[in-house]
């Protein structure tokens, strides 16, 4: 946590040269501390909020490596996001989140488990990524951030999809429906349509209204703070998706 | 040109009212949402959104894109075998004449127990499969065991600590010995001759406890009634404090049941995420109880109807998303790239 702040701080201070290795440790650190717990934990640690933070914290940097070599996110405002995003990641898993490891429940014993989980978890990365361009392109250069953000959603929407498809093939053998209206299967399908929009308004009118794309891109990760904080964490929606509570 | 901007709008607007509706229904919880889902408004919008997928396939820049075809033929399998599995459509169709089927509802068996009735939440009789499901035994595993543990009175010292409640006389550390003299469901005790005696209570109460008995090495007979929730109670002369703690982290629910149909039977295991998949329903390891003649399971019956389709919609939704927002751009890029080399 402390090396990403430094690393999103170095952006802004050029004496501080070793953003690079900042950033390099950080992702480090957070491989490492994930396979620490793994090894302490009952199963695949993605059951509880703290564990899905630090597997959020484990992908950032993989990720964003990718993005760096692969779509050219090389920018000062790229830079300073993967910082940032490895700073508000690991936050809760630092210092909100408890860490103790908690045998899983029958309910979640299932093949489908950490496929249905770790899907979300790559397509989350990759849309905070775009979320970033959309918001930095608000203020310079939205063009080439709408491009950019755009290619990550992309990137991240067959993710999405998937963990959706797994995450109802599942609820259909472990409850017997496809669909339970629950109010997290609810903002996450929410979230994909949201983003399905976005596609088609963009194939529709293209960059006629940038703006208007950047914040549909936003307005999407908006509901991916929803379908993971909120639901998660506020006690108005209760359903069947209540593992990965605060407790 | 006109017509085209109208399904790109109409689309956006679909998509957009789609997402409204979601966050709507999410501050309803999940049985309210359900239920609001399949009213009849909402049944229309579902019917519009299959008519507007089936007039998206007529679009001929569709079936210029294979990948994108896939994802919108894919959507209209979900859809479709959505709509035919929904409880809505099993309510018309025995509303117009067909024989009575089940949707969706639950089977509660009894320890050897047998029965081919279906009852809905309500616990309302709903219909009968056309085959029996006998319960042959029901198990719960734990991850924790369970504990059962003696402490000095005077001094505090833990004098033992069992990870299971013993079948017979078990020795102890320091000359002990302990019998466990009987297990309640619901212990009570009452008073007979200014003495306590154990009783088991009315079946509907659970208040799991044991009856104990410790022999000292001088001799001396003690007796102890120790509960899962109430603690435990011995005179006052005696000279421990006992404690027992159940199991409380389930590892697993399991079903042993027999179907029975036409003079055959076939053994088959339900557990939660292991369901039984037969005569066209899949049964659920939902829930369980007890009952004066010991556990009772209750699973939870879905019919299979749009199965097929809504699995080959799922496929076709995947495939077209992977193709179409992956290989696509990554082919295009790749010919970019030798494009630009040559």
């Amino acid at each position: 946590m402390v090396f990403y702040a430094l690393s999103a701080a170095g952006v802004f201070f050029p004496a501080l040269r070793m953003r690079r290795l900042f950033w390099k440790a950080g992702c480090i650190t957070a491989v490492a501390a994930w396979l620490f717990h793994w090894l302490g934990a009952f199963g695949f640690p993605l059951q509880t909020m703290f564990e899905i933070f630090l597997t959020l914290g484990m992908l950032l940097g993989p990720l964003s490596w990718f993005c760096r070599r692969w779509m050219g996110m090389t920018d000062p405002l790229s830079e300073f996001a993967e910082g940032l995003l490895g700073f508000c990641i690991l936050f809760p898993a630092g210092f909100v989140f408890p860490e103790h490891p908690r045998p899983l429940p029958p309910a979640l014993q299932s093949p489908f488990f950490v496929p249905h989980v770790g899907t979300y978890m790559f397509a989350y990365i990759l849309l905070a990524h775009a979320a970033v361009q959309a918001a930095g392109g608000q203020f310079a250069a939205p063009y080439q951030r709408e491009q950019r953000a755009y290619r990550l959603v992309s990137l991240a929407f067959p993710f999405l999809t998937l963990g959706l498809v797994l995450g109802s093939i599942w609820a259909k053998i472990a409850w017997g429906d496809w669909w339970s209206w629950d109010p997290k299967e609810l903002w996450s399908l929410g979230c994909w349509l949201v983003y399905l929009l976005y596609f088609h308004w963009r194939a529709w009118m293209g960059s006629r209204f940038v703006k208007a794309n950047l914040w549909m891109i936003i307005i999407g990760f908006l509901f991916v703070l929803c379908t993971l904080l909120w639901v998660n964490l506020s006690k108005t929606f209760m359903g069947l998706h209540n593992y990965a509570s605060f407790e | 040109m006109k017509k085209h901007r109208f399904w790109r709008l109409a689309s956006v607007i679909l998509l957009g009212s789609w997402v409204v509706l979601c966050v709507f229904a999410s501050f309803l919880g999940s049985q309210t949402a359900a239920s609001f889902f399949q009213s009849g408004p909402l049944t229309l919008f579902w019917f519009i959104w299959v008519f507007f997928l089936l007039f998206s396939l007529l679009n001929p820049k569709v079936w210029t894109k294979p990948f994108l075809l896939l994802l919108h033929l894919g959507t209209l399998f979900v859809f479709a075998g959505g709509l035919w599995g929904s409880p809505k459509s099993f309510d018309w169709r025995n509303r117009f004449g067909k024989a009575a089927e089940i949707a969706k509802g639950y089977l509660i068996l009894s320890e050897q127990e047998e029965t081919n009735k279906v009852y809905d939440a309500a616990g309302r009789q709903i219909g009968s499969l056309p085959f029996d499901l006998c319960l042959e035994k029901f198990t719960i595993t734990y991850y924790d065991l369970p504990s059962l543990r003696l402490f000095d009175k005077n001094t505090g010292q833990n004098l033992c600590t069992l990870q299971q409640i013993p079948e017979g006389p078990v020795e102890l550390e320091g000359g002990l010995r302990l019998e466990v003299l009987g297990r309640y469901k619901n212990l009570q005790l009452r008073r007979q001759q200014g003495r306590p005696v154990p009783a088991e209570g009315p079946a509907q109460t659970r208040n799991p406890g044991f009856e104990l008995k410790l022999l000292w090495p001088d001799g001396t007979e003690e007796y102890y009634y120790v509960w899962e929730q109430n603690g435990f109670r011995a005179p006052p002369s005696n000279r421990c404090i006992v404690s027992y703690s159940a199991p409380q982290m389930p590892r697993q629910y399991e079903s042993r049941v027999t179907v029975r149909q036409n003079g055959k039977s076939s053994l088959h295991f339900i557990r939660v995420n292991r369901p039984l998949v037969y005569g066209g329903y899949t049964f659920i390891q939902q829930s369980w109880g007890e009952d004066e003649k010991g556990y009772c399971s209750i699973l939870g019956v879905v019919s299979n109807r749009g199965f097929p389709a809504v699995l080959t919609g799922y496929c076709l939704l995947m495939v077209g998303a992977a193709g179409h927002f992956w290989l696509v751009p990554l082919i295009q890029a790749v010919r970019k790239e030798r494009h630009h080399s040559d």
